[in-house]
């Protein structure tokens, strides 16, 4: 196992309001492999963006504070490091792909002049030409027809797909180590959601980049991510290679979102979603924080009480769930997905 | 309003290649449905069946700019207007038939006529009036422009800066700006306008004349409606989400607001400035008026007028063209704002 590019270890950010402190991110900590697709999944408000955001310092402090942690890129940590060394890194080898690429791209300035001038912000000495070709490449790269002529257009006169392929350009401009794609299809419609997957592929065989892919669809998960992370309510609460998680959950959340799921492979009458609300994050329910909505902790005391920790499971240790039954949880589900799995193979 | 780069080519390949297919197939019994292979690959032939025929222009922003204002009529002729007495204003030594001070004794108070170019008359002192008036737009424009100019400058970095950081620079910054809001304005104008002087002065090596004192006081007084504009375009702009992104591609706070903030306040800005200009010809009219503006024999459309008033209707003339001609200019500065704030927007399309 190669060394990890970005090594997030115990993060944990609040926010303070005047409901009182929001712990929005909790010791979380995971692991980004050099050319990997990490998916990051959960509800909203479940600290999917927070943990990434915070990483990179775009959390408005206050009222954020990051409490602890610490996020090591290439041996160093990116919490404590002096602001102006972590914007060289911001859309330089950390790049960020946003999710409404409507609103992302400024309205006034050229799609060419945009791509360029995050070239031109990490490479000052770039000559205008030079810029544009860069530019005009990436454009291609990422499926712009008429690159040369869409350089001087704006974004009002992109659609939606094709900004969101713009979005991507200027992410990948810099040759980025790590791109960051934050919820990069949810804005889109479904057939567009498909081509940008494409153009996410093409875009990390252009630059070899480790991508965190934060979304709530498990679907894009399914199609690009390499490993999972399971948030929930501001917690890790697994964390495994993809098939592992669809096909061999061994949190009771992960389970109720593989349940919660329309799927093509199987006979369903009905969807069965997760019952309840997601918590207050003003207010988290003590223990466990999924044990109100959880079917399998059947009101057990230690669910509640008890925060359980994130423990591995099977060989090689690459499977972590934090539940404090998940061993039964492993013997009492045979899921439907491993079914699934072999039906197709 | 159709534009025809907007359906993308990939769109209709994709919607073609997977119709009703959901976008995921490892879900999905394993490859039974496959996503389009490569819409990258397959679009080129795609968009030469699709583009073929529809003739697209590049065209600059600025391009865009001047084809939107060009279609604003009333924009275009009050641009021609000013062009128009500025250029008498900056040729006034050549255009204007006498000198600003120059007597000529055998027509005084006379009314208007064509007789020896004493188009608008004389005044009490037998001085050519289209002489007066043409110097007196000299001095009046230059004064309004400077006091534009500065006053932009000065509120455009009070705002920009207050707005996009917010917190304790904001209060600090906008507290002192409503300070000086509360100024009144007259009595401050008048005090430092008796205080500074009717002559020009020296600072270091720089000569102050006494109309650009009248401009530096008028600028002083001027900028905080505009910093407060700003400040406000600044505010809502700071959350939205290309600034979040600009920040994330790694641009500095000097470059998110000037590069990308400032672009998007450029219409209330021009528009601002130009009211500020007009706004600038009448207050300088009004201190004129009161005998605290530019001072004699240096005309300004405001001292035209109060000269003008003591005889009343009498020497209705006296009053009425430099009158004219302030309606005439700060309309037309008025007009020539709204223009380009459409121009300069390019969110707005160009209808066909």
């Amino acid at each position: 196992m190669p060394d990890p590019v970005l090594s997030v270890q115990d993060l944990t950010v609040e926010f303070n309001t005047e409901d009182g402190v929001v712990h929005a991110v909790t010791e979380v900590s995971y692991d980004l492999f050099p050319g990997e697709t990490l998916g990051i999944v959960g509800e909203s408000g479940s600290g999917k963006s927070v943990s990434v955001m915070s990483m990179l310092g775009l959390i408005p402090v206050p009222p954020g504070k990051i409490v602890s942690g610490q996020a090591r890129y290439q041996g160093r940590d990116l919490l404590t490091m002096p602001k102006k060394q972590l914007r060289n890194i911001r859309g330089g080898e950390v790049a960020m792909i946003f999710q409404d690429p409507m609103t992302s791209l400024n309205p006034v300035l050229t799609i060419g002049d945009q791509i360029a001038e995050a070239i031109q912000t990490h490479h000052p000495g770039t000559s205008d030409g030079d810029a544009r070709k860069r530019v005009v490449h990436l454009l291609e790269v990422v499926g712009v027809p008429s690159a040369e002529r869409r350089f001087d257009q704006y974004p009002h006169e992109f659609s939606g797909g094709m900004r969101q392929r713009a979005m991507i350009a200027m992410a990948i401009a810099n040759d980025p180590a790590v791109l960051i794609a934050d919820e990069p299809t949810t804005a889109l419609d479904v057939t567009i959601q498909a081509q940008i997957v494409e153009v996410m592929r093409a875009a990390q065989q252009e630059t070899d980049a480790a991508i965190i892919l934060i979304t709530h669809d498990l679907g894009l998960i399914a199609e690009l991510a390499d490993r999972v992370v399971v948030m929930y309510a501001g917690r890790v609460v697994e964390l495994s290679d993809v098939y592992t998680i669809f096909n061999a959950p061994r949190h009771p959340y992960t389970v109720g979102l593989m349940n919660s799921l329309a799927r093509v492979d199987m006979d369903q009458e009905w969807l069965k979603p997760i019952p309840g609300q997601p918590p207050s994050l003003l207010n988290r329910p003590p223990g466990c924080a999924f044990h109100p909505r959880c079917e399998f902790s059947q009101g057990r005391e230690r669910c509640r009480t008890e925060v359980p920790a994130l423990r591995s499971f099977g060989e090689g240790g690459m499977h972590l769930s934090a539940c404090h039954f998940a061993e039964e949880l492993a013997a009492q589900h045979v899921t439907a997905g491993a079914a699934a799995v072999e039906a197709s193979s | 309003m159709t534009d025809p780069v907007r359906p993308d080519k990939t769109t209709l390949h994709a919607s073609v290649g997977s119709s009703g297919s959901p976008p995921d197939p490892r879900l999905g019994g394993g490859g039974a449905i496959a996503l389009p292979n490569d819409p990258l690959a397959e679009s080129p032939s795609l968009e030469l069946s699709y583009e073929s025929g529809v003739e697209l222009k590049a065209r600059s922003q600025w391009a865009y700019a001047r084809i939107r204002f060009f279609r604003h009529r009333l924009a275009v002729a009050s641009l021609v207007v000013l062009i128009l007495v500025a250029l008498v204003a900056i040729f006034a030594k050549q255009i204007a038939p006498y000198g600003y001070d120059e007597l000529d004794l055998d027509n005084i108070a006379a009314s208007p006529t064509l007789e020896d170019h004493h188009w608008f008359g004389t005044d009490l002192l037998g001085r050519d009036y289209l002489s007066r008036v043409i110097f007196g737009v000299r001095t009046s424009l230059w004064v309004a422009v400077f006091v534009a100019v500065l006053s932009t400058l000065i509120g455009t970095a009070f705002g920009a800066v207050a707005g996009y950081y917010g917190g304790t620079v904001d209060n600090l910054l906008m507290r002192f700006t409503d300070l000086i809001l509360t100024l009144p304005g007259l009595a401050v104008l008048l005090t430092a306008a008796a205080y500074l002087g009717s002559s020009s002065s020296q600072v270091g090596p720089l000569t102050i004349s006494q109309p650009m004192k009248v401009g530096l006081i008028l600028a002083f007084l001027f900028w905080t409606g505009l910093a407060r504009i700003v400040r406000g375009v600044f505010l809502s702009l700071r959350e939205k989400e290309f600034v979040e992104a600009a920040k994330a591609s790694g641009a500095s706070d000097m470059r998110i607001i000037v590069r990308h903030i400032l672009p998007n306040c450029i219409g209330p800005i021009v528009v601002t400035m130009t009211l500020i200009i007009a706004t600038a010809i009448l207050v300088e009219a009004a201190l004129s008026f009161l005998g605290f503006g530019i001072q004699p024999p240096n005309p300004a459309l405001g001292s035209l007028i109060a000269d003008g008033q003591v005889q009343g209707f009498e020497t209705w003339w006296l009053v009425t063209f430099p009158g004219l001609v302030i309606v005439i200019i700060a309309l037309a500065v008025n007009f020539i704002g709204d223009g380009l704030r459409d121009a300069l927007d390019p969110t707005q399309r160009i209808r066909a």
